[in-house]
């Protein structure tokens, strides 16, 4: 039997499609050249550095926003016990820590009946799908704040500006 | 190629026929102003094809053509006698020739030119090429040619030493190494990659939908490559502009009388300066790598952590409430069944079971003390009770069912301890790991506004300096404005050139985005054979581009070390600095050549004398000179340097110090020189002190007197051999 965090590693959130080229393309790095794509705003070294960014800023404001039919929305299959895996290097820290964040938030944030779940009337993957459904609307609702504010802008944002974002996401 | 002769006809102040024999070394041609070297020297330039276009037209000696009748011609002609290298038995002779005719109202009227060849075979044999110039560019490539004469001092400094540097020394540099060779294979790669990668596109234009894409991608990119082309268009005219404006502010701080107070304020300038760049290292603003890397992601995770903790607890809570009266429930289920007398029973475990046992071997009942024989009814009931308590024990271990099936809640408790302990203490200080961050850069940034501020005080002095050099009011202000308004136009040009880069910058990166596009939809339409050959094309142009560099460096070293050898050699004994050249990248991406003449610790030679000047250029030409006839491998022919008064700003001691030294160096050399003659009543010696300097041959170069300056048909030059 595998853990419960465990399980909710095997999982790659999926998010809104129509964020993959106003917010993910154009704000993550992915193996393009650092510098170029610096200046053009993308701080992100990965997708998954921002969906966790919106996510905590979702988490942070405490909006969630339902994620549209499965249709309209897509994932970059990356499974969450992969993320910053191989960032062990002495510039990166390991990012087991945010995974644990990541879970304890949905956790708290999900209503699931956790007695009848070890009782076994309820299974357990369609406990960590709920879980996981947590993680997706708040990174959706996160998501959508971000590009209402990056289209506010006339600029191309900075790193300044996507501190500001999450500093100032406190309700 | 070694000139042997040169015969001059009737060419300008060489009336009749002159001829003039050179030595494979060191050849020198003396004469006092306005005696003919200079002439010669233009003759020399004629027959090589590098006079001026509109110095050619009256080559004809005055003399000659004042002696003809109205409808008679003459001939002037210069002829190089020239051979491939010194000692050749094979000959050739390059003529140029032009006919003049004395026209009815006395007026001269002149032929085309005649450029012809004459071939010397070793038999004797003689063969008349009509064709002279592509004889001429055969022994005497004009590549060659262009960078081998120099007419008077300021003509040296082709490679124009003050740091801005020039294309000819690329050029030259190129002739000298394989880098040229290797270009020519980097563009061929170059044209077959743009082959491939054309083929590739026409490929791809199978499908109608993906064509209409491929064809905006195409437009769009090809939009944005004009673009990019002109931008650095934009971008090199800057920094053109931006290098002739430091030259001259350069120029202007030069001429500051106080210069110990200069580089006192120059020294101040640079050190704060330095203080600036460290403070810059001090600043960080890599705030989304520290979002993650130093978990400022975290920062209002505080109340959610509290929150998990409290749902957790009171879950853990809630299952042991659950198990604890699930267990109570069974029990009470079981009390039940054991009360069926009418008097309340000892709990079936009492007494306990080793204790029954011990009763019924002893055949005694130890709760009330009587004796309890085998068969008796005493001893049959305490066999009863304790097979009753036997099944008991068996019975509440198989029966009593679980009430949860799983442990989610308790694994998760290790992980949760392994949480905290990884970041509590993260969470509460990354507030104020965010503020201190934030304190840290507020100071360096205020501090290099501080020093800042200094450095243009300081500039501002430093302009007030350049601007008193001592001269009058009126021209005190007009200086000090011009030098502002130079210091102003520089840091413009630098916005700009920023400017320019970082638009280059982003349109290379939405061409790399497009290209990337484009190579998709090649890739969908089957076109990987093509695209994979261009990739390895494209590698290779770059790798063969590497190479040429690294060559390209290689000589650069070595023509440093050989100028600066060459360089000592002619300042021996005086104060001298070193010459410095190096590769540098423009801005442009285009590559240039700097030479700079610095003082031994590095820094840039202020303001040296023109002799100096003149050595350090002197230096380098017969540098590149030398390590062309030292090319190892390949027979190179070694080609002449002619110089028409070069050295005029030396002194005579370090005149024939220099002959000397330059009589050292491989190579024919043509020197015409005004140093050594005097003239004592209207007659021109040479003096003693050029006894000193050893040559192949020497010739004294001198007008027949008398001669009227009016009145050119008297100017005719002889030649004497010394």
């Amino acid at each position: 039997m595998s853990s419960l965090f465990r399980m909710f590693g095997t999982k790659s959130p999926a998010y809104n499609k129509k964020y993959k080229e106003t917010l993910f393309e154009r704000f993550t790095i992915q193996g393009g050249s650092t510098e170029k794509k610096r200046s053009h705003g993308a701080f992100f070294e990965t997708n998954y550095e921002f969906l966790l960014y919106g996510f905590f800023i979702g988490l942070y404001q405490n909006n969630r926003l339902e994620l549209p039919v499965k249709s309209e929305q897509t994932s970059f299959r990356h499974e969450i016990e992969n993320w910053g895996s191989k960032r062990h290097t002495d510039l990166r820290r390991d990012f087991k820590y945010v995974q644990f964040a990541l879970f304890e938030a949905a956790f708290l944030n999900t209503d699931i009946d956790w007695l009848r779940v070890e009782c076994g009337d309820v299974s357990i993957d369609s406990a960590v799908t709920k879980l996981i459904t947590t993680v997706e609307e708040y990174a959706n609702a996160g998501f959508e704040y971000i590009l209402e504010k990056v289209e506010e802008r006339t600029s191309t944002p900075d790193e300044m500006f996507f501190l500001r974002l999450i500093t100032q996401a406190k309700k | 190629m070694i000139i042997n002769k040169v015969a001059l006809k009737n060419y300008q102040c060489y009336y009749g026929e002159t001829e003039i024999v050179f030595g494979k070394d060191l050849n020198i041609l003396l004469g006092a102003n306005g005696e003919g070297k200079t002439k010669l020297f233009e003759a020399i330039m004629w027959v090589l094809d590098l006079l001026n276009k509109n110095q050619e037209h009256s080559v004809a000696s005055e003399k000659a053509f004042d002696e003809l009748e109205v409808g008679q011609s003459g001939t002037t002609s210069v002829a190089l006698h020239v051979t491939r290298e010194a000692g050749d038995r094979e000959n050739y002779i390059i003529i140029k020739e032009k006919v003049f005719f004395k026209k009815p109202d006395g007026g001269i009227r002149y032929s085309d030119v005649e450029y012809k060849a004459v071939h010397e075979t070793l038999a004797g044999e003689r063969n008349f090429i009509s064709d002279g110039k592509s004889t001429l560019n055969d022994l005497f490539p004009y590549e060659y040619r262009q960078y081998s004469n120099f007419e008077g001092e300021d003509a040296l400094d082709i490679f124009d030493t003050s740091g801005g540097g020039d294309d000819s020394l690329v050029n030259l540099i190129n002739l000298f190494s394989n880098a040229e060779k290797i270009e020519k294979y980097s563009k061929i790669f170059e044209e077959i990659y743009l082959k491939a990668k054309d083929a590739e596109e026409k490929a791809s234009k199978s499908n109608s939908k993906i064509e209409r894409e491929y064809k905006s991608l195409l437009s769009e990119r090809d939009s944005k490559l004009i673009a990019i082309r002109q931008k650095r268009e934009l971008q090199s005219e800057t920094q053109k502009e931006l290098t002739n404006l430091s030259k001259r502010i350069s120029d202007f701080e030069k001429i500051v009388d106080n210069n110990e107070e200069f580089n006192t304020l120059n020294e101040m300038i640079k050190s704060r300066e330095d203080k600036i760049k460290k403070q810059d290292l001090n600043i960080s603003t890599e705030y989304v790598d520290f979002l993650f890397d130093r978990k400022w992601i975290l920062m209002n995770f505080r109340e959610v952590l509290e929150g998990f903790n409290k749902k957790y607890d009171a879950l853990e809570k809630d299952r042991r409430d659950a198990e604890r009266a699930h267990i109570q429930k069974q029990a009470a289920a079981k009390a039940l069944v054991i009360a069926s007398h009418d008097f309340t029973s000892l709990a079936v475990n009492v007494p306990d079971r080793a204790t029954m046992q011990e009763m019924l071997d002893e055949e005694v009942c130890k709760v009330c003390s009587r004796r309890a024989e085998k068969g008796s009814e005493a001893y049959e009931f305490m066999k009863s009770k304790l097979e009753a308590l036997v099944k008991d024990i068996e019975q509440t271990e198989e029966d009593i069912p679980e009430l949860f099936k799983f442990n989610y809640l308790a694994e998760l408790r290790n992980e949760r301890v392994l949480f905290e302990e990884r970041v509590t203490s993260d969470i509460d200080s990354t507030v104020d790991d965010i503020k201190r961050q934030f304190t840290l850069n507020t100071s360096a940034a205020s501090e290099i506004k501080t020093l800042q501020d200094e450095i243009d005080d300081l500039v501002a002095k430093k302009s007030e300096l350049v601007g008193g050099k001592g001269k009058s009011e009126d021209s005190y202000t007009s200086i000090l404005a011009d030098y502002m308004s130079k210091l102003k136009q520089r840091s413009a040009k630098e916005d700009y050139l920023k400017l320019y880069t970082s638009d280059i910058e982003k349109l290379k990166f939405d061409i790399d985005d497009l290209e990337s596009k484009i190579e998709r939809i090649n890739a969908l339409t089957g076109n990987e054979f093509l695209s994979l050959s261009k990739k390895i094309l494209h590698s290779l142009s770059q790798t063969f581009e590497k190479v040429k560099n690294e060559e390209f460096d290689e000589i650069l070293k070595d023509l440093e070390n050989r100028s600066n050898k060459i360089f000592d050699e002619i300042n021996v004994e005086s104060f001298r600095g070193k010459i410095k050249i190096e590769r540098y990248k423009l801005v442009s991406g285009r590559y240039s050549v700097g030479v700079e003449h610095v003082l031994n610790n590095g820094e840039r030679f202020m303001d040296p004398n023109k002799s100096l000047k003149t050595s350090v250029n002197i230096a380098i030409i017969m540098a590149v000179s030398e390590m062309a006839q030292s090319k190892e491998g390949e027979s190179f022919n070694s080609y002449p340097l002619i110089f028409d008064a070069p050295i005029s700003s030396f002194d005579k001691d370090k005149s024939s110090q220099f002959l000397n030294m330059l009589k050292s160096i491989p190579g024919q050399k043509i020197i015409m020189l005004k140093d050594f003659v005097s003239k004592e009543n209207g007659v021109v010696k040479v003096m003693e002190e050029f006894n000193s300097v050893s040559c192949d041959s020497s010739y004294l170069l001198s007008l027949k007197r008398p001669f009227n300056r009016e009145d050119l048909t008297t100017m005719e030059t002889q030649v004497r051999k010394l």
